[in-house]
């Protein structure tokens, strides 16, 4: 029910992120075609936490995992 | 009366210890006092001739005013005349140091103490004034046969440790015996300075190759550089607690000093005779200096440890030597200096804590600070010096070193430095953490009353030691420039 | 009068021992005042100077610009982090405390290699003294790894620092034009301090073991003074940007995956020291001013970060995130603080993180590196889910894991942390005061419609996607092994035979792992066992017995006569 409400309450404001730029004018000054597109940063921000999130769960994670006691019993000096 | 000085350094140690067992029939007292007496005049007159070095020039001493080359005479220069300082400075500070161990045995072990460390002492400063090949042998066998009989003092063990070393000093000694033997054949004469002219054409002949290896092995045993340095463990382990301070700090140091003496003043040192016993002995300086590191990372105890450490001590100073540059003579000699000050004061340190709890293996250290907090900081300064942190004395001596190997090109040296030290501080901060993170693990009685956590006769010595490896590193400048212009003008010829 | 900071600070700290436990507190607020108003006074253009052998003169003073702004913001936390460790009533900590401090300062303004690098081995000692008292178990053992990696990377600087003087240059120059053997070696050594992929590892190894206040000193210390290295001897040095993204992406990633607080928020500091390496990389006015505005923005919310953790820490006695849960209602007054901090770091707007970052994202962009304008975008993203989302999720809402007693955060902690926060506003809202001390002069307005937009967007539609996926992100009890492991590993293999190896390769991965460390242990212990052949004895003791390998007469004349013979034949020929 909790999840329910966040999800409803973010797509709302993220929707009125993107209406503010398109209505609001707005001084780019471009480097990049990324620049002065309306709503790039919101997919970046889409798409750059999903692929982190996956990246890091499913691809690192598996790599890394190891048991809390690998290096137990070493007497490094 | 001025002339005698360069002889009474010698003389008055000598006489005092040939004085020291009808004295101490009649009083320990008075027998301590003696002792500490004649060293201090020995001081004296050693630092009298040094300031005479440096103002005037070398000082000269012929014996029975025999005229040199036939007579035996005495040389000093800087470098013999600031070593025969700090021999009778670092003797009469251990004479001062050993009240506590002796005073409750008996006349005739204290008197053979004193008598015996006398003797030896007369040796060192007498080879390190000596200007004559033969009188240089007498003055070694008088050390090393007294110190046979001082570590024999040590009990049980200390008795097996001192007849290894005896067997194995005496064929050390009769080593150089025959290469003395060799150089009086082929040059006819036995005075230094005679002799290094009369060498020079004769640098091609195959028995300077001989004389020049003998020279090696003979002193290469009594400093104990790696692999010849298997006596070492146990004497210094198992002589007296403070006599191994003064042999791993001094004894070993003087017959590296002979070898500067022959190998950079008498011989032609770019002979390429010589040049290769230099590279042998810097490789095995080299690894003598991580195997010695290895080594004393492994022990339990805290002596053998300080005796592995100083099994790579030797080797940082011959490793100065085989650099052939400035540099790597002043780190050379700048560490038989620095040394000398960290190991007897590192020893001193361990004597008192065996004075103190009747114990000395390492795991035993912890919680140590609470209960002897003044030398705790030593320990901690002279740990810094050892691993080579600024601005101790230590930093400094490695400094000099690394430049030595820079300027030739030498990065194997460099590495084996940086390793040493990297070790070094595996096995000083282990004891440091022991020492100063670690609560008391179980309650210790404490043998001794006194006021101060040692007796003022042990705690001083300790305070001093410290604090002159640290001026030592802080004025090393201008000692630095007095090694300059006596010892490198000679390499670099 | 010039009064050095690093040197006042120096004798507190070695007085501070000595000095009775009442009038200690007194100290430990007193000094970084008087340091403060100390760095403050410094002008552009000071220097002291003293004479060193063969004729040296030692810069141990010198103020430019790049170099005041860094003391300032040192002395800063240094009052901070001081006031946070009022309760600290160890000597020796308080000590390392003091030098630490000092010797970053005492770095920071050294005009010449030698007093950078005796003021660098000084901060390494230290700071492994705070590690130390922790006093437990993996504590001491993390310490000696970290004493001995940042003995490495001096012994590294130190080898780069001989050959430059003794090439004649004594005084700290740029270096990027001219990359010789000795600039490498300079340039690895404070890599190691700067933490770069893949020589970071000691940070999340060491930093989290570390008491709770020797964490927040060691946050903002080792690794900003890096910085300032980097900024000051490798400016446009191309290999840092690479090097910088790297550590952003990775550490990143490492971030997200990590269970315990510190760890989380040590990954963090080499994630952000990345936007800072790369800037460095970059090169141009903008960048590098975007390099010491963020090392400067990172102290502060770094700081409160970490006494955030610290405080949960000292209040529930948890710090890993599978036993953190609902602190919210315990503890409000950390958890608001701490998400500002956290909020900071994002770069959210109207905090400090926010004016920095935008320094470096349009130097990227402008010097025409769109792949890494992009790349540092996207490790933004990650952290914030990670320091922000994840550990505020975990740690303040929900229901609480374990029971917990809580003990009450004390008040000077509260204070610090609110001080530290309130300047993280205050530089977000008014970034002039930050942009007027920068090295370089700067023309930029961080404000502007498009900037906050974007941003506001970014955390928008990022927090979106980790509620999306909050089921995934939820932390797990494991350990994340690291790129230390090229050089913990091979240290426990390289004494084992060969053989060893191989037979070992081919037992389970389980019982592989634990003989392989078991085994250096003896080595240490009795290091001739493998010469046992010599001695002609069955058994092998554990642990070095003199007694049993004691060498016999015969044995060493027989290493006379090899001696000789060896040295003979070699003579001869």
């Amino acid at each position: 029910m909790e999840e329910k409400k966040l999800i409803l309450t973010f797509s709302v404001l993220g929707f009125l992120s993107i209406l503010t730029e398109i209505i609001v004018p707005v001084d780019y000054h471009p480097y990049y075609w990324w620049h002065a597109f309306i709503g790039f940063d919101y997919i970046f921000g889409a798409i750059g936490g999903v692929i982190l999130i996956v990246v890091a769960k499913w691809i690192l994670f598996p790599i890394v995992k190891r048991d809390k006691n690998i290096y137990e019993g070493s007497n490094e000096e | 009366m001025r002339d005698f000085f360069p002889a009474f350094i010698v003389i008055i140690p000598m006489t005092i210890s040939l004085l020291a067992p009808l004295v101490g029939r009649i009083s320990k007292v008075f027998l301590r006092l003696l002792t500490m007496f004649g060293f201090f005049l020995s001081v004296i007159f050693s630092a009298i001739v040094l300031r005479e070095t440096l103002t005037v020039g070398n000082v000269y001493y012929n014996f029975g005013n025999w005229e040199a080359p036939y007579g035996i005479e005495y040389v000093i220069d800087p470098l013999g005349a600031t070593i025969a300082v700090m021999v009778s400075f670092i003797a009469l500070l251990i004479v001062i140091y050993s009240r506590e161990f002796f005073k409750d045995e008996g006349w005739l072990k204290n008197a053979a103490y004193y008598s015996l460390f006398g003797l030896m002492v007369t040796g060192l400063l007498g080879m390190t004034v000596s200007g004559d090949a033969f009188n240089l042998y007498v003055f070694l066998e008088i050390s090393s046969l007294s110190t046979y009989a001082l570590i024999a003092l040590g009990g049980p063990r200390g008795t097996v440790a001192a007849f290894k070393y005896l067997l194995i000093g005496t064929v050390g000694a009769s080593l150089y015996l025959f290469s003395v033997a060799y150089l009086y054949g082929i040059t006819g004469t036995l005075n230094f300075a005679d002799m290094s002219e009369r060498i020079l054409p004769l640098m091609d002949s195959p028995a300077m190759i001989l004389i020049v290896i003998l020279l090696f092995l003979g002193l290469g045993i009594k400093m104990a550089l790696f692999p010849l340095h298997m006596w070492l463990p146990d004497a210094h382990s198992y002589a007296p607690y403070p006599l191994s301070a003064f042999m791993s700090g001094v004894l070993i140091k003087v017959p590296a000093y002979v070898m500067i003496r022959y190998y950079f003043f008498i011989f032609d040192v770019n002979h390429a005779v010589l040049q290769n016993v230099l590279q042998i002995a810097g490789i095995l300086a080299a690894i003598g200096i991580v195997y010695g590191s290895v080594m004393a990372i492994a022990q339990t105890e805290f002596k053998r440890m300080l005796a592995y450490s100083s099994v790579a001590g030797i080797g940082y100073v011959v490793m100065g030597m085989s650099m052939g540059n400035a540099y790597g003579m002043i780190g050379a000699v700048f560490h038989i200096f620095n040394h000398a000050f960290m190991k007897v004061a590192l020893f001193f340190i361990a004597g008192g804590i065996k004075q103190k709890f009747d114990h000395i293996k390492i795991d035993e250290f912890k919680g140590l600070l609470k209960k002897m907090p003044v030398s705790m900081y030593s320990f901690l300064i002279l740990a810094f010096s050892m691993i080579g942190l600024p601005p101790t004395a230590g930093f400094f001596s490695k400094w000099y070193l690394v430049n030595g190997a820079l300027q030739e090109g030498l990065w194997f040296f460099i590495v084996v430095i940086v390793v040493s030290s990297v070790l070094n501080a595996v096995y000083f901060f282990r004891i440091i953490e022991f020492a100063f993170l670690n609560k008391e693990e179980k309650e210790r009685k404490c043998k001794i009353q006194s006021r101060f956590e040692l007796p003022l006769s042990m705690l001083m010595p300790i305070v001093v030691m410290t604090l002159l490896v640290l001026a030592l590193g802080i004025f090393n400048a201008d000692f630095v420039s007095a090694i300059l212009t006596s010892v490198v003008p000679e390499v670099i010829k | 009068m010039i009064l050095h900071p690093a040197l006042i600070m120096l004798g507190a700290g070695l007085l501070i021992p000595f000095v009775p436990n009442t009038l200690r507190k007194v100290f430990l607020i007193l000094v970084p005042v008087v340091v403060l108003f100390a760095s403050y006074q410094l002008q552009y253009g000071q220097e002291l100077t003293v004479s060193f052998i063969n004729n040296m003169e030692l810069i141990y003073l010198k103020v430019d610009r790049l170099s005041w702004i860094f003391i300032f913001i040192l002395a800063i936390v240094s009052l901070t982090s001081n006031l946070y460790s009022y309760h600290v009533t160890s000597g020796v900590q308080l000590s390392a405390q003091f030098i630490y401090v000092a010797s970053s300062m005492g770095v920071v303004l050294a005009g010449d290699w030698l007093t950078l690098i005796f003021f660098w081995e000084v901060m390494a000692v230290s700071s492994t003294f705070l590690i130390w008292v922790s006093n437990n178990e993996e504590a001491k053992k993390a310490g000696f790894r970290y004493l001995l990696v940042h003995f490495v990377g001096g012994n590294l600087l130190l080898a780069g620092i001989f050959i430059k003087v003794s090439q004649g240059q004594l005084y700290i120059t740029e270096l990027t034009a001219n990359m010789d053997l000795a600039s490498i070696l300079i340039l690895a050594g404070v890599a190691i301090n700067a933490a770069i992929f893949p020589l970071h590892a000691w940070l999340p190894d060491a930093y989290p073991k570390s008491t709770i206040t020797g964490s927040v000193f060691m946050s903002c210390l080792t690794t900003k003074v890096a910085v300032y290295c980097l900024i000051r001897v490798f400016p446009g040095l191309e290999i840092l940007i690479w090097g910088g993204v790297i550590m952003c992406l990775v550490a990143v990633t490492y971030a997200m995956l990590a269970n315990d607080l510190r760890v989380i928020l040590s990954f963090h500091i080499i994630s952000q020291v990345g936007y800072m390496v790369a800037a460095a990389g970059l090169g141009s006015d903008l960048a590098l001013d975007g390099s010491v505005a963020h090392a400067f923005s990172h102290i502060l919310y770094k700081s409160l970060l970490f006494m955030g953790a610290g405080a949960i820490i000292y209040s529930t006695g948890y710090s890993k995130l599978t036993d953190l849960g609902g602190l919210y209602k315990l503890i409000p007054g950390v958890a608001i603080l701490y998400f500002i901090g956290s909020l900071a770091i994002s770069g959210v707007p109207y905090l400090n993180g926010f004016t920095s970052k935008a320094l470096i994202l349009s130097a990227s962009s402008i010097q025409q590196y769109p792949a890494v304008e992009l790349l540092l975008y996207l490790a933004t993203i990650g952290t914030l889910i990670s320091t922000c989302l994840k550990v505020v999720f975990y740690t303040f809402t929900g229901e609480p894991k374990k029971d917990y007693k809580i003990k009450k955060v004390p008040v000077h902690m509260y204070a610090a942390m609110t001080i530290t926060a309130a300047l993280c506003f205050i530089y977000g809202v008014f970034p002039d005061l930050l942009y007027n001390r920068l090295p370089f002069e700067v023309n930029y307005v961080p404000y502007t419609f498009d900037h906050v937009i974007s941003k506001i967007q970014l955390f928008l539609a990022a927090t979106f996607m980790f509620i999306l996926f909050i089921r995934t992100m939820e932390p797990k009890d494991v350990y994340l092994v690291d790129a230390d492991w090229f050089y913990r590993k091979p240290f426990v293999y390289a004494v084992q035979y060969t053989s060893d190896m191989v037979v070992t390769i081919q037992e389970s991965l389980g019982s592989v792992w634990l003989k392989g460390i078991n085994s250096t242990v003896p080595f240490f212990r009795n290091p001739l066992r493998k010469l046992n052949f010599i001695f002609n004895d069955m058994e092998i003791p554990d642990n070095y017995d003199a007694d049993h390998y004691r060498v016999s007469i015969g044995m060493i004349m027989t290493v006379v006569l090899i001696v000789f013979v060896v040295s003979f034949l070699h003579l001869n020929i």
